[in-house]
């Protein structure tokens, strides 16, 4: 029994793709999709917000309540931003999230 | 290269005790205190973002901007942190460390726009910050042959300690001066701290002609000399081949994903839950607290009882408590979390140079160390960032936490399939510097006393 799971994770350590070891592999990509996924997600609501400032929420994927926003910073950002401009960092997310 | 030498034994072996009298514990205590001392500023940077809002009229998403660009220049500046002492040597690295942290903090000081303070709170500090966390770590394992999880114990529980003496004091320095004075008195001062402790530190107990702390007849000698930047390389590219060196780096990546959520979030979690700001803060300072304790206690499990086994639990525990707050409403149960999270929290950390020694052995351990720390800042920064958008989408938090605990319970699981800790994974250092050639083919066991999973 202990000689079957000392070949699992002996398997398991010698599987590589691109000669890094799967594991490691497996949680850099998950990480990057997440990153990559809720930071898509964050750009296309500040976005959609900008475009429809008066939008109420329950309406689709911008459901922002600004009082109870954490520090103010997202409102605050979004009035100074100009209205439906991408900003940089919501390009790249958007440009490399498939899903938004 | 090491034998001809004669090696005193100031330190003595102690006759096989535990604890005794060698200067082992005096570079545990520098290490401790550089830690806390250099890492101080960023632990308890919230109490300069009134003070910087209100001289400059900064909105304070640009000023916690500069808190996350420490982070991630920390992050990324470890791996070369870890190379620099593996090739220059610790001591080296902190006078490197503590010239960038002077600079930092005086020019923070003096800033007047926000790229002043991303240039020098950001990136110098950031870089500081990274040679006072990687290197410090490998030189202090060279001071033990044995009864390591003791020294990292101590060590770890700095980490713990830091936060929870930093944010008072440098609150009360900024009541009693202005923050730039502050910043300019907290940088001379521990400059002046970090030049006594560099001149108390030694890279290695040859360089005070002792042994190392645990050291017993028939041990191979250390190294008596400086390390050879050739055969440092030649074990780096072997430790490079080897899955642990990266997988230990994704393991303490998941790790910090997993309590970086709660660290940043549980305040405001416990405010929406109807607890007072100061209660909900009170919850971070019992999460310390706590966490000092697994702190202590996870190297010396490891050594002892199996270093999988026991960080397995650890990343196991720190990821099941998260699942109270699905159903935490009340004050009490917020405290009961903050106990029970701060086990876990604490021991996520503890094990990695353990293991580093069960893998590699004596070998200069900068650069695997290095990289782990690449993935915890990553983690971090991660963990950090990841609940404001969620939140903002949301209107909970449910979604991160449930990240949460993924990445522990992850953790754990890629932890369990690590490589057993019975056998190095790298040719022998010390073997192989005995016979001053090419190593040979037979690998011997880390030999740190204890437990092997």
């Amino acid at each position: 029994m202990n000689m079957q799971n000392n070949n699992v994770v002996s398997r398991i350590n010698n599987a590589r793709i691109y000669g890094l070891p799967i594991q490691f592999m497996v949680v850099v990509v998950l990480g990057l999709a997440m990153t990559i996924f809720f930071g898509a997600w964050a750009a296309d609501a500040r976005v959609e917000a900008r475009n429809q400032p008066f939008a109420q929420a329950g309406s689709g994927a911008a459901q922002f309540d600004f009082n109870t926003h954490s520090n103010g910073d997202l409102a605050g950002s979004l009035a100074s931003a100009g209205e439906g401009e991408e900003q940089g960092w919501e390009r790249a997310f958007l440009f490399a999230c498939p899903l938004h | 290269m090491a034998l001809g030498l004669n090696l005193g034994r100031g330190g003595g072996n102690g006759g096989g005790r535990v604890f005794y009298a060698h200067y082992a514990w005096v570079i545990v205590a520098v290490i401790a205190i550089m830690q806390m001392v250099g890492t101080s500023v960023r632990m308890a940077f919230g109490v300069f973002i009134d003070p910087l809002e209100q001289s400059f009229g900064w909105s304070q998403g640009t000023i916690t901007l500069a808190y996350a660009i420490t982070s991630v220049v920390t992050a990324l500046a470890s791996p070369f942190a870890g190379w620099f002492g593996d090739r220059f040597g610790a001591r080296k690295a902190m006078s490197l460390g503590t010239v960038l942290f002077l600079f930092g903090m005086v020019l923070t000081g003096f800033i007047s726009q926000p790229w002043h303070l991303y240039l020098y709170f950001g990136l110098l500090l950031g870089i500081a910050q990274a040679i006072f966390l990687v290197p410090l770590i490998p030189a202090a394992m060279h001071w033990f042959r044995r009864h390591l999880g003791l020294g990292m114990g101590l060590i770890m529980a700095a980490w713990g300690l830091g936060p929870a003496l930093a944010a008072p004091i440098i609150g009360a320095m900024i009541q009693y001066m202005d923050w730039q004075r502050a910043f300019m008195a907290l940088g001379v001062g521990s400059t002046l701290i970090m030049a006594v402790l560099i001149v108390l530190f030694r890279d290695r107990p040859a360089d005070r002609g002792i042994l190392p702390y645990g050291f017993q007849d028939g041990d191979p000698l250390p190294e008596t000399i400086k390390i050879d930047p050739e055969r440092t390389k030649e074990f780096n590219d072997y430790m490079r081949r080897t899955a642990a060196y990266w997988n230990l780096s994704s393991i303490h990546f998941l790790g910090c994903v997993g309590h970086a959520v709660i660290l940043v979030y549980i305040v405001p979690l416990a405010v929406s839950e109807g607890l007072s700001l100061v209660t909900a803060a009170a919850l971070l300072t019992v999460m310390s607290a706590v966490s000092i304790l697994s702190r202590i206690a996870v190297p010396v499990l490891c050594e002892n009882l199996g270093t999988r086994s026991v960080m397995a639990v650890f990343y196991f525990l720190q990821g099941i408590t998260v699942v109270m707050l699905f159903w935490t409403h009340d004050p009490m149960m917020f405290y009961l979390f903050a106990v029970m999270f701060g086990i876990g929290y604490g021991g996520e950390t503890g094990g990695f140079p353990i293991l580093n020694r069960k893998y590699y052995g004596q070998a200069p351990t900068g650069s695997p160390y290095g990289v782990q720390m690449l993935g915890a800042g990553l983690g971090m920064a991660l963990g950090g960032w990841i609940g404001g958008p969620i939140y903002d989408m949301t209107g909970s938090y449910n979604i991160a936490l449930m990240i949460s605990v993924v990445a522990s319970i992850a953790g754990m699981l890629s932890i369990i399939v690590l490589e057993p800790t019975h056998k190095l994974l790298i040719p022998d250092w010390e073997i192989e510097q005995a016979f001053g050639g090419e190593p040979p083919a037979q690998q011997s066991t880390a030999n740190t006393g204890g437990g092997d999973d």
